[in-house]
């Protein structure tokens, strides 16, 4: 089990382009149990209670709805509207996943991650 | 009797009815007077009222202009102190290490004497084996009795005089041979020194005169074989240093501060209505501070790699400057006073602001620690942190090796800048309070104060003509039914309506006051919902313009390549030929 610098230090390495690539196709998914791989698959190393426990991203279904999310507990994909509440406690991702320049928000117990569409990683501690 | 008693009660009748009509007209009258008295109290209450802010506003100038007074007051008496304390630092470096700078001041001397010849050797050679003895356990001293016994061509000296500056300190030993070497044109020697001097370095805890090292690459010292050496020295330095969890960690987290440290909060006069009716300003002001570093820092980089490099043409000079760097700048024991210099320097340039020198020094402390990382080397350069001047080669060849890390920590700074922004922004003006995501909502705004101060208006009339202003009518009514049988109920009837009335008359305001009230307040508040929507449009078109330079920076800062600032060129084009 990764120490928490290591893992901080895991958790900014840039994210593989199949792992990316696997989030643009999360709103046509019919199940989050694909990108749930992609997450596990991304991370070997990492302990269940390490990986992000939620993922928030742009919603390309168009207005009303703004951004999805995929709450990695219970396997639920959830398209949002503009103006209603995140669930389970990822709407401190909300701004960053509705910015054009990330492709999605990973949130974790610590802050959250930023990733754009080269897989490049920022954090935001909140 | 019934004919008695029905006169004797018309009687008491008549005189009621006549004083009715008295009354009613004195009543007339009075009402006049009370509206009178009220219209002269309305005013009076006007004039202390507006006095009394007068004097709050007096009161909080006064006391805001004496918190300004002790602020400055111990700033001064900071900047006093600082300033004393300061000289009894300098004379203490004189007083303890004042015999060094006179043997410092040899070394370049030397090097300068030989290029004229116009110095005996014997002369060199005793003025060296003097320092010799005037400074036991320095470095320097057994180094230029090696440099001088080498150029009188004296081998066993030199040999003996070079094994105790190594005994001394090794590594400081082999760079200034390294340097003198390739000062003297000898280019194997130089390379062996320099092998021997890489080779002596810990990465993860170098002394701080290897950035003479960097600004010999930077300024174009050693020649192509050497550079490409060094060069590739540093990078596997860098390389070793990255697969290190921690050490990077530390170097992203001074950038981030350092860029964080730019930012500046926008003046009150930018958006004048948000700052005094939106209770979200603070984030909203925090936000703007925040884009606003993407202009900051391209400026600040552009202007790193703009310009001239302002380097002496000529290779000797350079050299020497590196020699003087290198023999004044990095001795440990001259740490701690160099440190307390450092720390009154920064309380003396702030005007006496304590606690922004010691956040500033805070920022600085690597760079006066012994031993530092490599890194953390090249953070302190291409800040510009630490004893003595950093060049413009050395800042730009050290930020150039930094950039992995400082687009990190940029990153990171433009994510949480984004994370940052409120999603609605909240306006109290006048009792009402409204949101708005981006003031493009200024109708249903405007509706919504309208709507809230009308129900104000409604309650304050509903207030001033409920039932507790129509009870004394309705007791008049009362006693006036009774006075049928009493007259003595009727004369206390109108009393006490009278009195009843003029208490009411004077203590609630006329209607047309408080509609008059109500309407300026109406005015006044639209015209604030108004304004602060425009504001906010402007303030998220300026948000965006200003967001949305980061990708611009972004590739400014990828775009920066270390080996192309290895071996500077004088003009900007054109790179140094040793």
């Amino acid at each position: 089990m990764l120490g928490s610098a290591e893992l901080a230090a895991r958790l900014r390495e840039r994210r593989s382009a199949a792992y990316v690539a696997g989030f643009a196709k999360l709103d046509l998914a019919k199940s989050a149990g694909d990108v749930l791989d992609a997450i596990r698959a991304e991370f070997p190393e990492l302990t269940p209670e390490q990986l992000p426990h939620g993922i928030v991203a742009r919603c390309s279904l168009g207005h009303p709805f703004e951004v999805h999310t995929l709450e990695l507990e219970s396997d639920a994909v959830t398209h949002v509207r503009r103006g209603e509440p995140l669930p389970g406690g990822l709407e401190r991702a909300r701004a960053l996943a509705a910015h054009p320049g990330y492709l999605f928000v990973e949130v974790y117990p610590d802050g959250v991650r930023a990733v754009g569409v080269d897989g490049t990683v920022s954090v935001a501690e909140l | 009797m019934g004919r008695s008693a029905l006169q004797n009660y018309r009687t008491p009748v008549v005189v009621a009815r006549g004083l009715l009509t008295n009354l009613t007209s004195r009543l007339g009258a009075l009402g006049h007077e009370i509206a009178d008295v009220r219209a002269g109290v309305h005013n009076l209450e006007g004039r202390v009222d507006e006095r009394c802010d007068v004097l709050q506003k007096q009161l909080h100038s006064l006391t805001s202009d004496f918190r300004e007074f002790v602020a400055q007051d111990k700033a001064h008496k900071d900047i006093a102190i600082s300033e004393t304390r300061l000289v009894r630092v300098r004379q203490e470096l004189e007083r303890n290490f004042g015999f060094y700078a006179e043997i410092r001041r040899r070394a370049t001397g030397i090097l300068q004497a030989s290029d004229l010849a116009i110095v005996r050797e014997e002369t060199i050679r005793s003025s060296t084996e003097e320092a010799m003895i005037g400074a036991p356990g320095y470095w320097l001293a057994p180094a230029l009795v090696a440099i001088a016994s080498w150029m009188a061509d004296k081998q066993d000296l030199a040999n003996k005089a070079l094994a105790e500056a190594m005994r001394r300190d090794d590594s400081k030993t082999s760079l200034l041979l390294c340097l003198v070497s390739r000062r003297l044109g000898r280019h194997d020697t130089a390379r062996r020194w320099l092998v021997r001097y890489l080779g002596l370095q810990d990465p993860f805890a170098l002394d701080r005169e290897a950035i003479v090292l960097v600004d010999a690459l930077a300024s174009g010292v050693f020649g192509g074989g050497n550079a490409a050496a060094g060069l590739e020295s540093i990078e596997a330095w860098t390389e070793e240093i990255k697969n290190r969890v921690g050490v990077v960690e530390r170097e992203r987290a001074r950038w981030k501060q350092a860029i964080l440290d730019m930012s500046t909060a926008p003046g009150a006069s930018e958006y004048p209505y948000l700052t005094k009716h939106s209770p979200t300003w603070p984030q909203l002001a925090s936000a703007l501070g925040g884009v606003r570093l993407n202009g900051l820092v391209e400026k600040r980089v552009e202007a790193m790699y703009e310009g001239e490099l302002g380097l002496s043409p000529k290779l000797a000079n350079r050299v020497d400057e590196l020699v003087d760097d290198l023999v004044r700048r990095f001795d440990d024991d001259e740490l701690p006073l160099r440190r307390e210099e450092r720390k009154l320097e920064l309380i003396i340039s702030g005007s006496g602001d304590r606690a922004t020198a010691e956040a500033h020094l805070a920022l600085e402390s690597p760079a006066f620690a012994e031993r530092t990382s490599f890194v953390t080397l090249l953070t302190n350069a291409a800040l510009g942190m630490g004893v003595g001047r950093v060049s413009r080669a050395t800042q730009r060849l050290a930020f150039a090796l930094s950039t992995p890390w400082v687009i990190e920590a940029y990153d990171d700074v433009v994510t949480g800048v984004r994370a940052a922004q409120p999603a609605t922004i909240e306006l109290a003006i006048d009792g009402w309070t409204g949101t708005t995501a981006d003031g493009r909502d200024e109708g249903e705004l405007v509706e919504g104060f309208r709507r809230s101060l009308a129900a104000e208006e409604n309650a304050a009339r509903a207030a001033a003509y409920g039932l507790g202003f129509w009870w004394p009518a309705l007791v008049a009514v009362a006693f006036l039914a009774l006075a049928f049988f009493s007259k003595y109920l009727l004369v206390g009837a109108l009393v006490f309506t009278i009195v009843q009335l003029a208490f009411y008359v004077l203590s609630l305001p006329p209607a047309r006051v408080r509609k008059a009230q109500f309407a300026a307040r109406r005015e006044v508040g639209v015209t604030a919902v108004e304004a602060c929507c425009a504001e906010i449009v402007d303030l998220c078109e300026d948000v965006a313009r200003e967001d949305a330079r980061a990708s611009g920076v972004r590739a400014l800062l990828e775009s920066i390549n270390a080996s192309e600032h290895v071996g500077a060129t004088l003009d900007g084009r054109r790179k140094i030929v040793a």
